[in-house]
């Protein structure tokens, strides 16, 4: 394939994005039901656009609850843009997303759409960023009202087309493709024509960034076309367009909870990753085709972190009431009503904090022992991966273990 | 083109790639894996464990002899 060609691909896939509404959108501040009854209060969040799996997830639950429903109102600009935004003037003005009670993201995969005022903007209650936000390349310093709440584990990963005959990347290696392009001459990885990543706001790229030792440095590869810059769909359509054309040259990057989305494996699939000191490459999950997230949470696959939920504080609480309700419904220090916060993070391929084995201070830096005080391993892999009664989990009810706790129709470690 | 070998189920973790700067741990597992109660990053990368690996080199020793990576420009 020319790269004249490649580039028409691109705009071909650019091109075919959602039928135009059939009416204006509304205005996010006054955003009403199809019988025009008010929806619940909004609470708007803006930054990653791999975090939207969890948001589609998430949001229809939130807003049908019979009390302290709120509507998701989120513009996906990438982790590090929320970032530069909320530590300066935390206004969003652009046209957001909105997630109404009732939302399929099956059938309906783009969210309706509203409308935001470009002059005045609205003031945003919350920015999630996958990674730090010293990770940033161009964070301004972090205001001292501003305070980083962690939310559920997301981890990253390489693709290639599902075509492609490879199976794992090193840190050296990956190091040598994303920073060096062709000169540094890692086959069958040699165009950079055929990277298709992100742009330098995006966490997902500065959290594989930071474990492969590339840091702030600019990358090799393709980030935008016509003008627009790559979201994780983007990178996405790109690599499995090449299955048929370029398997063994092209390569991406993906949020994990992208990748597990619908049938997106059948098009692109994830390497095994060797991080620096380590013996071998491993998936994120026990083996390549499994979704029980085994080696992010035991500590074998390193390129994970924090869902960041930043918001202003005072005295460390969040400023606005909507934001602090979210915050502590993803946290886990408020239960949904009418839903289950642990099981709708699982649905949207992160991992519950009760489900991890290791922590660390910052995405890249070195792991240490983390032993969650209620453990859900056994309830977390058995949603995951539909097995009723995963390998190694006893079945319970009616709180009877012969050791440990029964949570959530299993036998906990404590 | 980079020869890796899959180690379908192996409870360990390959002994025969190590790079410049690899861990000196107390190994008693397959191919070196850590079979201890893992405390630093290096114990947890390492562990042994029943998933499936990649045996994968662990530098490209064109570019990055004894696994040293050139600066990037």
């Amino acid at each position: 394939m020319t790269k004249r060609s490649l580039f028409a691909l691109l705009a071909a896939t650019l091109a075919a994005g959602p039928a135009a509404a059939q009416s204006p959108p509304p205005p996010c501040n006054a955003l009403k039901d199809a019988s025009n009854n008010p929806l619940p209060p909004p609470v708007y969040i803006s930054g990653s656009t791999a975090l939207e799996p969890m948001l589609k997830t998430i949001g229809p639950q939130l807003a049908a609850q019979a009390s302290g429903a709120l509507t998701i109102v989120y513009l996906k600009d990438g982790s590090c843009s929320g970032v530069n935004r909320i530590f300066t003037d935390g206004l969003i003005k652009q046209n957001m997303f909105y997630i109404p009670p009732g939302y399929d993201p099956k059938a309906t995969p783009t969210p309706p759409t509203c409308t935001v005022d470009a002059t005045v903007g609205v003031p945003g209650d919350l920015v999630l960023s996958d990674v730090d936000p010293s990770l940033c390349p161009t964070a301004p310093t972090r205001p001292a009202n501003i305070t980083d709440f962690n939310g559920p584990v997301n981890n990253m990963v390489m693709v290639v087309p599902s075509t492609s005959t490879q199976t794992a990347i090193s840190a050296e290696m990956a190091y040598l493709v994303f920073g060096m392009g062709t000169p540094g001459g890692v086959t069958p990885w040699l165009d950079p024509m055929f990277y298709f990543i992100r742009p330098n706001d995006s966490g997902t790229r500065a959290m594989i960034a930071a474990n492969i030792g590339v840091g702030n440095h600019a990358w090799q590869g393709v980030f935008s076309a016509n003008g627009k810059n790559f979201g994780s769909g983007d990178v996405f359509n790109n690599v499995a367009a090449q299955q048929t054309v370029q398997p063994e040259q092209t390569i991406g990057i993906l949020g994990e909870d992208y990748y597990d989305q619908g049938n997106n494996r059948a098009s692109v699939k994830a390497l095994a990753f060797r991080a620096f000191k380590q013996k071998r490459a491993y998936w994120p999950d026990s083996s390549a085709t499994a979704r029980d997230k085994q080696n992010v949470r035991d500590g074998h696959y390193k390129i994970w972190g924090y869902v960041h939920m930043l918001s202003v504080t005072n005295a460390g609480v969040p400023m606005t009431a909507n934001a602090k309700a979210f915050i502590d419904l993803i946290q886990g220090k408020t239960q949904g009503s009418g839903f289950d916060v642990q099981d709708a993070i699982t649905d949207s391929h992160l991992v519950p904090l009760c489900a991890m084995h290791v922590t660390h201070d910052i995405e890249a830096g070195d792991q240490k022992p983390y032993s969650a005080p209620a453990p859900c391993d056994c309830s977390f892999v058995a949603r995951a991966t539909g097995n009723a009664t995963p390998t190694g989990c006893t079945a319970c009810n009616a709180g009877a273990c012969a050791t440990g706790v029964c949570r959530k129709n299993f036998c906990e470690a404590k | 083109m980079i020869a890796v070998t899959v180690a379908l189920g192996a409870a360990g973790c390959g002994s025969d790639n190590k790079a410049s700067g690899s861990p000196d741990m107390a190994t008693g597992g397959p191919g070196g894996c850590f079979t201890g109660t893992p405390m630093t990053n290096e114990d947890f990368l390492n562990a042994c464990t029943s998933a499936d690996s990649v045996d994968v080199t662990p530098f490209y020793p064109t570019n990055a002899p004894n696994g040293v990576l050139p600066a990037l420009q």
